[in-house]
């Protein structure tokens, strides 16, 4: 299965991309465990989950329609 | 979420005085309303560890955003006699001193509109999913945080 992750803000300029594929990826906890792995930059910086616009806290199953997007800090107004 | 028609709250690049002064008077004909109250968020230099901040960039996770200003609109509503509400944000290059937050709330007495216009400020501060990258004067840059 295959999800697309949309990044914004500070985390698409440490993961150097605005969105990314992932294989294999069932639930956001294997999804946090992976983008640690991949990208240790990400324990800088508290970042939010959100699946299909809302965000999660505990964890949720992706399927391969789910809408996912991390979020760094929020800094409108 | 159901299909429904979301309001635009998004502007590309700074908001003019002249859209805020058409605002207000395209309300001359809401007789019924007897106060408005309107915040305008303006992009500061500050000086951070010896540098100043030229503009601002604003970028959107801008599906999500409007769906959580819908539910704010919603809220806000339910909890004041509201006449009209009105929120645009920026996105984009923003200098510092220009304008890129406009709330505009509206009602038949001051407090429900000042009310609610401070609330909905707050609330769109920490809900909508947008992000301020701030430039400095020699190109470097830090991301901005709501405090």
């Amino acid at each position: 299965m295959q999800i697309n992750i949309l990044i914004f803000g500070q985390l698409a300029e440490i993961m150097r991309s605005r969105e990314v594929i992932f294989n294999d990826i069932n639930d956001t906890e294997t999804l946090k465990n992976v983008l640690q792995e991949k990208y240790p930059g990400l324990s800088e910086l508290p970042y939010l989950i959100a699946v299909d616009k809302e965000i999660v806290s505990a964890n949720t199953i992706l399927n391969d329609k789910s809408i996912v997007a991390l979020l760094p800090p929020y800094a409108g107004g | 979420m159901t299909e429904k028609k979301l309001k635009n709250i998004f502007i590309q690049g700074p908001i003019a005085s002249s859209f805020i002064a058409d605002s207000i008077q395209k309300h001359s004909s809401k007789t019924d309303i007897g106060g408005h109250s309107i915040f305008l968020g303006q992009v500061r230099a500050d000086i951070i560890e010896g540098k100043k901040v030229s503009f601002i960039e604003y970028t959107s996770y801008e599906e999500m955003a409007l769906e959580k200003m819908h539910i704010i609109r919603e809220d806000v509503f339910a909890k004041y006699p509201l006449t009209c509400m009105h929120v645009y944000h920026s996105l984009g290059k923003i200098a510092a001193g220009e304008i890129c937050l406009f709330v505009f709330t509206s009602s038949a007495h001051r407090k429900a509109a000042i009310d609610a216009c401070e609330e909905t400020v707050e609330r769109l501060k920490a809900e909508l999913p947008i992000w301020g990258k701030e430039m400095f004067e020699d190109d470097t840059h830090q991301w901005k945080e709501n405090k």
